[in-house]
């Protein structure tokens, strides 16, 4: 079995929700139950993916990947297929956050726990080169960033380098961080070269409790109405709040195939994973609002043979 | 506003960082001072201060790129007035202003926009005219007792981004917003009183922020890749309808008072979806190998005689487009030379070439 990581981009704020609450927020994100961190499960991936090639021409190439289709809906349709899909995608899990600041405009922020996470996705091995290594652990409300010359985040008061994030201004380590900026370049190379930069300037780490606050309280959530076209007013209970991680996040997974199961479609593994992550186009719609433009993602993933791992 | 902002007074002189976070987290107590000792209206005149942030050309020109992966309609549209949208939110002016929520850039959300083209149809057309049209843009919700099932809009509205337009090095990125004054003169009636509107009442003057005149937008409209003839007519006839409905109704609020009106900067124009650059192994090698070429300054008419002995077969086994980018590559290396531009078009000739290999 191969796996490669694969890296998502939102372009366009993106609600992945679960459909009810009982909290403030009507729509709330989906999160990973455990950890709290924000998710797009692996099935809305594939499920996107599939229908991004429903105009191939080859569809047996399609049910080789992503195995075959049901032919009725339901748990009637649970019949044992003749062959299953070669493809297995994993879960989105939030890498870097968009948080306002206000020094800045923005940083990219991420946490100790995601990097290892990250790290796990990769396991352990790029084909291209080594995975950067562990971040250090922080102290609770500290941050650092990979340069301090650099970073576009810091402002310094009275000596000491802070952010100013949303509701917290956090201290920064007065050093630089090199195993971080050897993150900011190896998340890099899945992007296009004059968007690296922002990255780089932009990524701060903090510790692993500031950051799931911020990923409670940092998200975007949009008040939406919808109007009585009889009245011109809101119409009844059509008022409702609903949470979307912010345009810039980033996500990361891994996705996994084996040989194609398919009895005439022969693909080796590797193909399989190029075809899922080299389909048509990188722009994929994911999650729900899909008609008001939520969801624009580029789904990125490292040059082939770069992040590669055989299990 | 917290105290520790405070010490950030030097950072924070030239407009806030973040329209939308200033706009939310720093405003002081409303006071009804004079102009020049109020911290109210310093902060509003700060606020007018606020500039596009520098990187937001990089993540504008991505995001014009990501919109042609799929058939779009797209225009740039200008602010003929002041545009106001998301009065409604919650804000310490009492006034809410809708600013993207990464970039702190003005922005038109895509569901307002939505919102905007399904009145104007209402309006503008008799409803057996469009009946069909509203029905495909929008989306139907089920009916179980006809049991009619409920289908999705085919359109995508994407939210229209501020459009960043270049700037030198040196210059100030443009201004966003401007302050906005609007006067109550009879608040008790307002304010649900049983006596009837009067002349007594003193005039209340409210101040807040509203998007300046000519601010312009990236309008974007998309279906996605594979659509037939029929829904990419659709496509554009809903973008010009939306120009339309924007120019004459306006989007947000106080539309009624000539806010929210935006004019087209020329035509609708449809892109059908373009292929997008692959990761290629032997692609990248190529070029990694013509750049080692150009370090070191081989002879060109070198490079050519190793391009066809060792390049053209492998690369020939590439599809189109990867080697058409190759071709332009080694354009771009081999130039105007008169005594080789035959030779190196031959060879480019034969990398196009329609392959035979059918892999």
């Amino acid at each position: 079995m191969e796996s490669r990581a694969y890296l998502l981009q939102a372009l366009s704020p993106l609600h992945v929700g679960t459909g009810r609450s009982v909290g403030v927020i009507d729509l709330p994100l989906m999160r990973m139950r455990a950890t709290g961190i924000p998710i797009v499960p692996g099935s809305s991936l594939k499920g996107v993916l599939r229908d991004s090639r429903k105009h191939d021409s080859d569809k047996a190439r399609s049910d080789a990947i992503f195995g075959p289709r049901r032919e009725k809906p339901g748990p009637e349709g649970d019949q044992p297929g003749e062959y299953a899909g070669a493809l297995v995608v994993g879960d989105a899990r939030l890498l870097a956050l968009p948080v306002r600041g206000f020094v800045g405009t923005f940083a990219m922020v991420t946490s100790p726990l995601l990097l290892a996470l990250a790290r796990r996705d990769w396991g352990g091995r790029m084909g291209g080169g080594e995975v950067p290594g562990p971040v250090a652990p922080l102290a609770k409300y500290q941050a650092r960033v990979a340069s301090l010359k650099n970073s576009a985040c810091l402002y310094r008061h009275d000596g000491q380098p802070r952010v100013y994030l949303e509701d917290l201004d956090l201290e920064v380590e007065n050093k630089d961080d090199s195993v971080l900026a050897s993150w900011a370049e190896v998340l890099g190379r899945a992007l296009p070269s004059e968007e690296r930069d922002m990255l780089m300037r932009r990524l701060v780490l903090v510790d692993d409790e500031t950051m799931s606050f911020l990923w409670e309280t940092a998200t975007q959530v949009d008040t939406r109405v919808s109007i009585n076209p009889e009245t011109g007013t809101a119409a009844q209970g059509q008022l409702w709040t609903e949470e979307s991680l912010p345009a810039e996040t980033l996500l990361m997974g891994v996705m996994a195939a084996t040989r194609a199961w398919h009895p005439e479609r022969k693909l080796e593994a590797g193909e399989v994973l190029s075809e899922a992550l080299g389909g048509p186009g990188t722009m994929l719609q994911l999650g729900g609002k899909a008609t008001v433009g939520r969801g624009w993602c580029r789904l990125l993933s490292w040059q082939s043979g770069g992040s590669e791992g055989r299990r | 506003m917290r105290n520790d902002l405070r010490g950030l007074s030097q950072a924070l002189e030239d407009g806030p960082a973040h329209a939308g976070l200033a706009h939310e987290r720093y405003a002081p107590v409303k006071d009804d001072l004079e102009e020049k000792e109020s911290p109210w209206r310093k902060w509003l005149q700060w606020m007018e201060e606020a500039r596009v942030p520098r990187d937001y050309t990089v993540a504008f020109s991505r995001w014009r790129e990501s919109l042609r992966q799929w058939h779009t309609a797209s225009v740039t549209v200008r602010a003929a007035s002041r545009l106001l949208v998301g009065h409604g939110n919650a804000s310490p002016t009492g006034v809410g202003l809708t600013l993207h929520h990464t970039w702190g850039v003005p922005v038109i959300p895509g569901s307002s926009l939505k919102g905007v083209l399904a009145a104007y149809l209402r309006a503008a057309f008799e409803p057996a005219e469009v009946e069909v049209a509203c029905r495909r843009l929008f989306g139907v919700p089920g009916d179980r007792l006809t049991g009619q099932g409920a289908t999705t809009g085919e359109v995508i509205f994407h939210d229209a981004l501020w459009v960043a337009s270049p700037v030198k090095k040196e210059e100030k990125t443009p201004l966003m917003l401007a302050r906005d004054v609007l006067t109550v003169h009879q608040k008790t009636w307002y304010g649900g009183a049983t006596a009837w509107p009067n002349d007594y009442d003193s005039p209340n003057p409210v101040a807040f922020l509203s998007v300046r005149p000519e601010g312009r937008f990236l309008l974007a409209l998309s279906v996605a890749p594979g659509a037939d003839a029929e829904s990419v007519t659709l496509l554009r006839w809903a973008g010009d309808r939306l120009c339309e409905a924007l120019s004459q109704c306006g989007v947000g609020g106080k539309t009624s008072a000539g806010y929210g009106r935006l004019t087209a900067e020329g035509e609708v124009v449809v892109n059908p979806p373009r292929a997008v650059s692959r990761p290629s192994p032997v692609r990248d090698e190529f070029k990694t190998w013509l750049d080692a070429q150009r370090e070191a300054k081989t002879e060109q008419r070198k490079v050519l005689e190793d391009f066809e002995s060792e390049w053209l077969r492998r690369l020939s086994t590439l599809p189109l487009g990867a080697r058409e980018e190759c071709a332009q590559a080694m354009r771009t290396l081999v130039k105007k030379n008169p005594k080789l531009q035959e030779r190196r078009d031959d060879l480019l000739a034969r990398l196009l070439a329609p392959s035979t290999s059918n892999h």
